[in-house]
C-alpha cells in the first residue's frame, strides 16, 4: 500500500505512546465515562448491525432449492461426502438417533472428524436432506423415598431422522458415480490409463500412497504436465472410489463399480 | 449419673454426630455437583448421570425447587443433541462475545464486586488467602480462585474434612471447619450469587442454566441458614 493511503488510515500521533500506560497501576477509582481506558462503549457481536449478519450457506434459500444445497454441501465436503450420504441412506424409512450416532462412529473410525453425529444430520437437516421428528417428553414420574418427594427420568428420547426425496435423489447421484463421471471421465480423461493402473493395483489389496506413487509414475503421460500420485489420490477420494481404512488406501464398491468405465474411455 | 445413663447419651450423641456428618456428605455431594456444571460444559457422561438424580420437589426453598424443576424440564427432554445445545449455551451464559463487560454472567466474584467490573481484583485476593489458610490451592485448572466453581469447590471440601473430624469424634475441629464455611458463604458466596444467577437469567437461553442458577442460589441460601443452626 503506498505511503500516502497509509496516512490516510492512520491517524499519527507523536505523542502517542502504546507502552506508557501500566495496566498494572490503573486505579479503579480514576475510571469514568471519560477514561479512554474505559472500555464500556466498546461495539459487541450483541449490537451488530442486522445488514451484517450472515445466514447459513448451504440452505435451499440461500440456495434456490433443496438439491442444489444439498449437492453445493456435499461438494464443499469431500472428506466428509461418504459420511453424509451413508446418514441420508440411513435414514431412508426413518432412523433414531442412537443408530445414526452409532453408524456415524463406526463410518469414522478411520476418519476422525471433530463434527458430532447430530452436527452432521444438522447440517443435513439445514440443506433439505434430513426431517427430524421432535422428540417427545418423558412422562413426569413422581416418586417418594424417605418422605422426600421426588421427579425421575425413566426414559431417554432418541428422536427419528427422515431423509427426504431431495436428499435421496442427491445421493442416488453420487451412488451412482456422477462424481467419478464428472471428474475422472470428464475433466481428467486423458489420463484414463493411469487411474484405471491406480484401481487395478487397489484392487489387489490396501496400498500406501507411495506403491500408488510408483504406479503412477511409471506413465509419461505424468511427466509433462507433472502429475504426483497425490493428485490421483485425491480425485478417486472425492469421487469416493478410493478410501483411507486401517493406514491404507483401498478400493470402493464404487470405485470397483466405475473401473469398466476407464476401458471405454481408453479404448 | 449412671453408668448406664452415661451410656445411652454417647450413644445418642454418637448417632447424633453421624447424622450430622451424614449431612456434610450430601452437603458436600450437591456443592460437588454444582461446582462440576460451572466449572465446564457438560458433556455425555455428565448429561447421562443427571438424568439419573432425583429432583426434589419441596425441598423448603423456592428457588430450590424451582431450580430443580427447570433442570428436570430441561433434561426430561434432553437426548444426544443437548450436549452441543449445552455447550453453546455455557459459552453463551459464562463467556459471551462482547469486550464490555456486560456480555455475559461473568462467573468471577471479583467481577461484580468491584467497581469496573474486572477480573482478578480484591475479591480473588480474599478468595486465595482463605485457600492458603485452609491448605488448598488451585491444580492446573487456570482460572481466578474467585471462579464460581472454584468457591463452590472450596465449600465440598470443607464439608468433606467436616465429615471426617465428625466420624473421628472430633467435635471442636469440626466446629472450627463449620465456622470457616459459614463465614466464607456469608462472605463470599451470598455476597455475589445473587448477582450472578440474575445475569444467567438473562444471558442463559436454556432452562438447565436458569436453573442451574436458582438451584445453587437457593442451596446457598439453605446452607447458610443450615450452619447457623449447627453453630448456635
Amino acid at each position: 500500500m503506498p505511503e500516502e493511503e497509509l496516512r490516510s488510515v492512520f491517524d499519527e500521533d507523536d505523542d502517542f505512546d502504546p507502552l506508557a500506560v501500566d495496566d498494572s497501576v490503573i486505579d479503579q477509582e480514576d475510571m469514568d465515562d471519560d477514561n479512554p481506558y474505559d472500555t464500556v462503549d466498546y461495539p459487541t457481536m450483541r449490537e451488530m448491525p442486522e445488514h451484517m449478519q450472515r445466514a447459513a450457506v448451504f440452505t435451499p434459500a440461500t440456495q434456490g432449492s433443496a438439491e442444489a444445497a444439498i449437492r453445493k454441501m456435499f461438494d464443499y465436503n469431500p472428506q466428509r461426502r461418504p459420511v453424509l450420504t451413508a446418514i441420508v441412506e440411513l435414514c431412508r424409512d426413518g432412523a433414531p438417533t442412537s443408530a445414526v450416532v452409532a453408524k456415524v462412529d463406526e463410518l469414522q473410525k478411520d476418519n476422525y472428524s471433530v463434527y458430532a453425529p447430530v452436527t452432521l444430520c444438522r447440517m443435513l437437516e439445514r440443506a433439505g436432506a434430513l426431517t427430524l421428528e421432535e422428540p417427545a417428553l418423558a412422562q413426569v414420574h413422581e416418586d417418594v423415598a424417605e418422605g422426600v418427594e421426588y421427579l425421575t427420568i425413566d426414559e431417554a428420547p432418541d428422536p427419528v431422522w427422515t431423509a427426504t426425496a431431495a436428499g435421496l435423489a442427491v445421493c442416488a447421484d453420487y451412488a451412482d458415480g456422477a462424481t467419478f463421471k464428472r471428474l475422472v471421465l470428464g475433466a481428467d480423461a486423458a489420463y484414463s490409463a493411469v487411474y484405471a493402473a491406480v484401481l487395478d493395483l487397489l484392487a489387489t489389496g490396501p496400498k500406501t500412497k507411495d506403491d500408488i506413487a510408483d504406479v503412477v509414475d511409471s506413465f509419461p503421460i505424468v511427466k509433462n504436465p507433472r502429475r504426483f500420485g497425490g493428485h490421483f489420490i485425491d480425485v478417486l477420494e472425492r469421487a469416493d472410489a478410493i478410501a483411507w481404512h486401517d493406514h491404507a488406501w483401498c478400493i470402493t464398491d464404487l470405485g470397483h463399480a466405475m473401473r469398466p468405465a476407464l476401458d471405454v474411455k481408453e479404448a | 449419673m449412671s453408668q448406664e445413663a452415661t451410656a445411652t447419651v454417647a450413644v445418642e450423641d454418637n448417632e447424633e454426630l453421624a447424622q450430622i456428618a451424614d449431612l456434610m456428605n450430601m452437603r458436600a455431594r450437591t456443592y460437588g455437583m454444582l461446582a462440576r456444571l460451572f466449572r465446564v460444559e457438560v458433556d455425555k457422561e455428565t448429561l447421562d448421570e443427571m438424568r439419573g438424580m432425583r429432583f426434589p420437589t419441596a425441598t423448603g426453598s423456592d428457588l430450590v425447587d424451582a431450580g430443580y424443576r427447570q433442570l428436570y424440564t430441561y433434561l426430561r427432554g434432553a437426548w444426544e443433541d443437548s450436549i452441543r445445545e449445552l455447550a453453546v449455551d455455557y459459552v453463551k451464559c459464562f463467556i459471551g462475545h462482547g469486550v464490555n463487560g456486560y456480555s455475559a454472567a461473568y462467573p468471577y466474584e471479583s467481577v461484580y464486586t468491584s467497581e469496573r467490573r474486572l477480573m482478578m481484583q480484591e475479591a480473588r485476593a480474599e478468595v486465595l488467602q482463605v485457600m492458603r489458610d485452609n491448605e488448598l490451592k488451585r491444580d492446573r485448572w487456570n482460572e481466578g480462585e474467585d471462579h464460581i466453581a472454584l468457591e463452590l469447590e472450596f465449600m465440598q471440601r470443607m464439608a468433606l474434612r467436616t465429615e471426617e473430624d465428625l466420624r473421628a469424634g472430633d467435635e471442636d475441629a469440626a466446629a472450627e471447619k463449620l465456622e470457616t464455611q459459614r463465614a466464607f458463604v456469608n462472605d463470599h458466596l451470598l455476597n455475589w450469587l445473587p448477582m450472578l444467577v440474575g445475569d444467567m437469567q438473562q444471558f442463559a437461553q436454556t432452562d438447565f442454566y436458569k436453573g442451574l442458577g436458582n438451584l445453587t442460589l437457593g442451596f446457598a441460601q439453605q446452607d447458610a441458614e443450615t450452619l447457623d443452626e449447627l453453630l448456635a
